[in-house]
């Protein structure tokens, strides 16, 4: 039986991709192992297929999960705006 | 006696360095994948007032480094830009210390835990400025001491970001952070790469002269262009590097050239700017050192 996880994309430093895995942690990965048109933001479907001699591992862009993520945080940036007092800020 | 030590511990509340102004730039080195989180205390008014800009990814060094400073609350924490080695501390650093002020560039990104502390934000009622356009300052008021933090939105092309650019360009939608008291001024670029940095070279020129200057995108090539150390003209640059690929070769060399002294936080610690009252600033370094370059060519 397959397991499935989620990657998101946080950002590339080069040849290392750094990704949120399912929601919290965040992990440094090589580059060479996502696909090759990950960008950040994306939501990679991952799923192991894992025995004794042989991983088989499938990362896949899930374009609609990535505008459902985009989406929700675009939302969350919007709750906030009504929280601006607007102008400079003494503190 | 417990008693008398307890009280006195507890009213030792202003830094125990008596400088006026107090700029850390923590060594978060043990964090994962690093990043900047930087501390800046305000002693003017006899009570330390302190700014916290970014919080690496990993909140509990944060935490410790903010205890160890006597930070006992937040005037306001500063995001510089949504990445995890930026933000990803954040939110423990919110839970545990009481914040007056969020201030961000009001990017969106899709990771949940990115989501999770503008909803921790939310829930905690923390004020918040979306420093999207223009320009806006905060002021540590102390009458003619006051500390003025200056905020440099991100070019206007971020507004359309996560539709048209995707989480790539997230770095050159940093919001900038200039810092100034009476003489001193001090420059936080965030990770902003070349795009940006030229936008601010034409929009905000003015705003960008300063005497110390945080390396931006922690002293990759891409985040000092030699254009840009001309209308800086820094006296000294400080680099928050993650110890795994920064900083740059090609930047250290860049700054050995004009004798512009360097200090790393992968080598020297955490790096202290004190700017006491009335005297000339000077840098701090946790312990003794040069600067190592992580990376010796790369194009990022």
């Amino acid at each position: 039986m397959a397991e499935t996880h989620r990657f998101i994309v946080d950002r590339h430093e080069g040849n290392v991709s750094v990704v949120e895995i399912d929601g919290h942690a965040f992990v440094d990965l090589p580059r060479w192992l996502l696909p090759t048109g990950a960008r950040g933001d994306d939501v990679l479907g991952v799923t192991v297929d894992a025995g004794a001699e042989r991983a088989v591992i499938t990362v896949t862009r899930d374009a609609a999960a990535t505008e459902r993520a985009k989406a929700a945080g675009r939302r969350a940036v919007e709750r906030l705006k009504p929280k601006d007092p607007g102008g400079d800020l003494v503190l | 006696m417990l008693a008398v030590l307890r009280l006195a511990a507890a009213l030792a509340l202003p830094p125990s360095d008596s400088a006026v102004l107090l700029v850390r730039v923590l060594d978060v080195s043990d964090a994962r994948i690093g990043g900047d989180a930087i501390l800046i205390t305000d002693s003017a008014g006899g009570r330390a007032r302190h700014v916290l800009i970014d919080a690496s990814d990993r909140g509990a060094t944060v935490i410790a480094r903010l205890r160890q400073f006597q930070v006992d609350t937040l005037a306001a924490v500063i995001l510089s830009h949504p990445h995890a080695d930026h933000y990803g501390g954040m939110a423990e650093v919110l839970e545990h210390f009481p914040t007056r002020a969020f201030v961000y560039g009001g990017t969106s990104r899709a990771a949940r835990s990115y989501r999770a502390l503008l909803a921790a934000i939310d829930r905690l009622g923390i004020p918040v400025v979306t420093a999207d356009t223009g320009v806006r300052r905060l002021v540590l008021l102390t009458a003619a001491d006051s500390v003025i933090l200056t905020i440099l939105a991100p070019p206007t092309s971020c507004h359309a970001l996560p539709v048209s650019a995707g989480g790539d360009e997230i770095n050159n939608c940093s919001i900038g952070v200039r810092l100034e008291r009476r003489g001193f001024s001090m420059l936080f670029p965030g990770d902003a790469e070349i795009a940006e940095l030229e936008w601010w070279m034409v929009a905000r020129r003015a705003l960008l002269a300063a005497n110390v200057l945080k390396a931006s995108h922690h002293g990759s090539t891409n985040g000092t262009p030699p254009e840009w150390l001309d209308a800086v003209r820094p006296g000294a640059v400080v680099i928050s590097a993650n110890g795994r690929q920064h900083p740059f070769a090609e930047v250290l060399a860049l700054l050995a050239a004009r004798a512009i002294p360097s200090y790393c936080t992968a080598d020297h610690g955490t790096i202290t700017i004190r700017v006491p009252q009335g005297g000339a600033w000077t840098i701090v370094p946790e312990r003794p050192g040069v600067c190592h370059a992580r990376t010796v060519r790369g194009d990022r």
